[in-house]
C-alpha cells in the first residue's frame, strides 16, 4: 500500500502573538463594547436593542425556523378529514415507541378502508428525531414548531387523536383519496 | 404424479440432484434448496400455469419454460437464475403491477407478500406504464369471513381451485375479459364452505383478506408459536400470531400427517375466549383474591383432610374431575395428586359437535384420548352422592360436572371466576403454555406458548406438583413441560423413549392399545 501520510506543519506564531498581550487587550476591548453596548440598549432603546440578546420569556418568545422539529402532530387536508391511514408505519418506526394505534375499519366508505379509531403520542417518550415524518407514505404526520409541552402529572402528555389533529392543522393536498380513487 | 418408483437426475443451477421421474421443476428446485419463484402453483392444487414468473431455461430449449408444468426428465439441465430468465421475471413482474393499486400502506398481507418479496427479488423497481391504472371494485365482501380486493388480484385462480377441487364447493368464477377480468361469486355473491378462509391464506397477495383479523395488527408487529388449534380432536397444526398478549390469529402449518395445508373456519376463529377481559387471573380463596401461597395452603389443607380420611372411602368422598383441555403434562400431575389422597374417582367429560370428512372431527376438545390414558373415565358423576371434596378442571364452556353436585369443598381450576369454588385457581388456555397433547390417531403433538398470562401466573402443572409436595413429603414436580414429558416416559410404555425435541413441530404416532384410549 502506498504510504499516505502526510506532514501537516504546525503554524508559527509571531513574537507578538507568543507574548498574548495583543489578543487579552483585544478580548478586553470586546468586553468593554458590549458592557456600553448593552448599558444603552437598556437606559435608552430597550425596545429596539441591538447588543443585548437577552429574551423575555415568556412575553417574548423565539420563531422557530421551518425546518424545526418540534413535537409530532397529525394532519388534516382542506376538507378536514384526517390523512392518516393507520399504516401503522410511523408505530413500527419510533425509535422509543411513543407511537400507539389502534386501526379500525371504515364503515360504509369503498375508497378508504382503514383509519386510526385512536392514535396517541406519548410525548414524553418521543425524542422528537423526525423518523415518523420520514416514513409516513401519506405525509399525515409532521413535526411542528411545539417545543413547550409542560405538565404536572403524567397521563396529560399523552396526546390523543383530537390534540393532535388541532396542533397540526391543515395542510392543503392534491389527491383527496376518499373522492378520486 | 405416477413415479412408479422411477427416478431421474437433473442440474439444477450445476447442482446434481435425483428425483422421481413426474416431479415438475419447482418441486426438483426445492431439493437443492433453490426457490423458484411462483404464484399460481401450489402442490395441492392442479396446474394452470398462468402467471408465468415461474419461467426457467432449460439446456437445449429454445424457449424459456414455466417451472410448475414442466416435469424433469433425465439429464436434463436447469438454469434458474441466468440472464436470460431474471429478464422474463422482470418483464413478468413489471406487467403484474402495470395495475397494482400499490397500497401495501393499508394491505394486510404486507410483510407475507409474494408481490411485495418478488418485486424486491426479481423486479426492476420501476414502470413504463405511464396512464391511468384500471379501476375495480376494493373492499367486496364475501360473506361474513372474507373480504375480497379486485385491483389486488393476480388472477392466478388458486382461490377458483382450492373451492373447486378439494372442498367441491365450486364458488368463485373467473367474468369479464380483457383488462376488465375480476372473480365474482356464484348466486348471490356469499362463500358458503366451512373451509373457506383457507382461500386467504392461499392466496398469494393481499386480494383476498380475513373479515376477522382485518385491520387488528400488521404481521410485523405480531409474535408467532407453532402450536396447534384446539377446536376439535384433530389438532391441526398451526402458526398462531399474537401481540401485546392478544391472540390476534391463527393460520395453518403445514403438516402431511394431520392437516396438509389447511384448517377448518370453525377451528380458525374458535380462538377469541383467550382474550376474554373477564377471565380469572390471580387464585381466589372464598371469593377473594389471594397470594398464590395462601391457596395453595388452603387448598393443600382440605386435601390434606381428605387424605386422613382415606380418600374415596366411605368416610370423605373425593371426586377428581379433568378435563380434555388439559396436556398430558398436567393430567399426569394430577393423576399423580390423586394418587398420592388415594382417590378412585376420576372423571371428565367430552364436549361433542358436529364432525364432517374432512378434518373436523365431532369431539370439540383436544386430547380426550390423553385423559383416557391417564386413568380418567369419561363416564357420567354420581349426581346423587354427598362428595365431600371435588378437584375440577372447569372445562372452556364451565361444563364438565353436573350443576346440582353436592359437594362440601371444591378446588376449581377455571377461565372465569367459579362462585362456588372454596379455591379457585386461574386456568391457562393450550396457547398460553407448553405442552403435549394426543391428537386423533393417537398422534402425540405439541402445543406452545404464543403469549404470556398474567406475569405471577403459576401453570396449573406447577399448582399441582406444588400441592402434591405440601401432602406429600419430598415430593419435587418438574420445572418445564419437557421435563415433565420425561417423567412421563419413564412411567408410561406408551411414551417410552419420545422427548420433547423428539415429538418436533410434526409430532409422532403412538402406539396405544385401544383399551387404554378407548374408541
Ligand atoms: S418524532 Fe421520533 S420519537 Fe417522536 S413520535 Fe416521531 S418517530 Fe417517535
Ligand atoms: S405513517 Fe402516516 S399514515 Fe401511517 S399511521 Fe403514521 S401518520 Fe398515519
Ligand atoms: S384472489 Fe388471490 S388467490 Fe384468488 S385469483 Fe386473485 S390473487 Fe389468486
Ligand atoms: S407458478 Fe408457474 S405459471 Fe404460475
Amino acid at each position: 500500500m502506498k504510504n499516505r501520510v502526510r506532514v501537516v506543519k504546525r503554524p508559527q506564531l509571531s513574537f507578538l502573538e507568543r507574548w498574548y498581550l495583543g489578543p487579552v487587550v483585544k478580548g478586553l476591548g470586546m468586553t468593554i463594547k458590549r458592557f456600553f453596548g448593552v448599558l444603552t440598549d437598556v437606559l435608552f432603546r430597550w425596545e429596539n436593542k441591538k447588543t443585548a440578546i437577552t429574551m423575555q420569556y415568556p412575553e417574548e418568545r423565539w420563531d422557530f425556523k421551518d425546518n424545526f422539529r418540534g413535537a409530532p402532530a397529525l394532519v388534516m387536508d382542506q376538507e378536514g378529514r384526517s390523512k392518516c391511514v393507520a399504516c401503522q408505519i410511523c408505530e413500527f418506526v419510533c425509535p422509543p415507541k411513543a407511537i400507539t394505534m389502534w386501526p379500525a375499519e371504515l364503515e360504509d366508505e369503498d375508497k378508504v378502508e382503514k383509519y386510526p379509531e385512536r392514535f396517541e403520542i406519548d410525548m414524553l417518550r418521543c425524542i422528537y428525531c423526525g423518523y415518523c415524518e420520514e416514513a409516513c407514505p401519506e405525509e399525515a404526520i409532521f413535526l411542528v414548531k411545539e417545543a413547550e409541552i409542560v405538565y404536572a402529572d403524567r397521563e396529560s402528555f399523552v396526546y390523543d387523536k383530537d390534540k393532535l389533529h388541532a396542533m397540526g392543522g391543515i395542510r392543503e393536498d392534491r389527491i383527496m383519496k376518499w373522492k378520486d380513487k | 404424479m405416477s413415479t412408479n418408483g422411477k427416478t431421474v437426475n437433473v442440474t439444477i443451477d450445476g447442482k446434481q440432484v435425483t428425483v422421481p421421474a413426474g416431479t415438475n421443476i419447482i418441486e426438483a428446485a426445492r431439493h437443492v434448496n433453490t426457490e423458484v419463484p411462483h404464484y399460481c402453483y401450489h402442490p395441492r392444487l392442479s396446474v394452470v400455469g398462468n402467471c408465468r414468473i415461474c419461467l426457467v431455461e432449460i439446456e437445449g430449449w429454445p424457449k424459456l419454460q414455466i417451472g410448475c408444468n414442466t416435469n424433469v426428465s433425465d439429464g436434463m439441465t436447469v438454469f434458474t437464475a441466468s440472464d436470460k430468465v431474471r429478464e422474463a421475471r422482470e418483464g413478468v413482474m413489471e406487467l403484474l403491477l402495470i395495475n397494482h393499486p400499490l397500497d401495501c400502506t393499508i394491505c394486510d398481507q404486507a410483510g407475507e407478500c409474494k408481490l411485495q418479496d418478488y418485486a424486491v427479488d426479481h423486479g426492476t423497481g420501476l414502470t413504463r406504464f405511464a396512464f391511468d391504472k384500471q379501476k375495480k371494485p376494493k373492499n367486496v365482501s364475501w360473506g361474513d369471513k372474507v373480504v375480497f380486493d379486485a385491483e389486488r388480484c393476480i388472477l392466478c385462480t388458486r382461490c377458483v381451485r382450492f373451492l373447486d377441487e378439494l372442498c367441491g364447493t365450486d364458488e368463485i368464477g373467473i367474468d369479464f375479459r380483457g383488462e376488465k377480468v375480476s372473480l365474482i361469486v356464484r348466486d348471490d355473491g356469499q362463500l358458503t364452505s366451512p373451509y373457506q378462509m383457507n382461500i386467504i391464506d392461499l392466496c398469494p397477495v393481499g386480494a383476498l383478506t380475513s373479515r376477522d383479523f382485518r385491520f387488528k395488527s400488521r404481521v410485523w408487529f405480531m409474535q408467532f408459536a407453532n402450536t396447534l388449534c384446539t377446536g376439535c380432536a384433530r389438532g391441526c397444526n398451526v402458526v398462531a400470531g399474537a401481540r401485546e398478549e392478544r391472540l390476534l390469529r391463527m393460520v395453518p402449518r403445514f403438516n402431511a400427517q394431520v392437516n396438509d395445508h389447511w384448517m377448518c373456519d370453525e377451528g380458525r376463529l374458535n380462538y377469541t375466549f383467550v382474550n376474554d377481559e373477564d377471565r380469572l387471573v390471580a387464585p381466589r380463596v372464598n371469593g377473594k383474591d389471594v397470594p398464590y401461597d395462601d391457596a395453595l395452603a388452603r387448598a393443600a389443607a382440605i386435601l390434606q383432610k381428605a387424605k386422613e380420611g382415606g380418600g374415596g372411602a366411605a368416610d370423605i368422598a373425593v371426586l377428581g374431575c379433568a378435563s380434555p383441555f388439559m396436556t398430558n403434562e398436567e393430567l399426569f400431575s394430577f393423576a399423580g395428586l390423586l394418587d398420592a389422597l388415594g382417590v378412585t374417582e376420576r372423571r371428565f367429560a367430552i364436549p361433542m359437535g358436529e364432525g364432517d370428512d374432512m378434518l373436523l372431527h365431532p369431539e370439540k376438545a383436544p386430547n380426550a384420548r390423553g385423559a383416557r390414558l391417564f386413568g380418567f373415565q369419561d363416564a357420567p358423576v354420581d349426581a346423587e352422592r354427598d362428595w365431600d371434596v371435588v378437584v375440577h378442571f372447569a372445562a372452556r364452556d364451565g361444563g364438565g360436572l353436573p350443576d346440582d353436585l353436592n359437594a362440601k369443598s371444591r378446588i376449581v381450576f377455571s377461565l372465569q371466576v367459579d362462585k362456588n369454588a372454596d379455591v379457585n385457581f386461574p386456568l391457562t388456555t393450550s396457547f398460553e403454555k407448553d405442552g403435549t397433547v394426543i391428537s386423533a390417531g393417537d398422534r402425540l403433538q405439541r402445543v406452545s406458548k404464543a403469549l404470556t398470562f398474567a406475569p405471577s401466573h403459576l401453570t396449573e402443572r406447577v399448582v399441582l406438583d406444588r400441592l402434591r409436595g405440601l401432602i406429600e413429603d419430598g415430593y419435587q414436580g418438574t420445572d418445564t413441560a419437557a421435563l415433565a414429558l420425561a417423567r412421563i416416559a419413564q412411567e408410561h410404555a406408551a411414551f417410552e423413549g419420545l422427548t420433547w425435541t423428539g415429538i418436533g413441530l410434526q409430532g409422532v404416532s403412538l402406539q396405544l392399545a385401544e383399551a387404554e384410549v378407548g374408541a
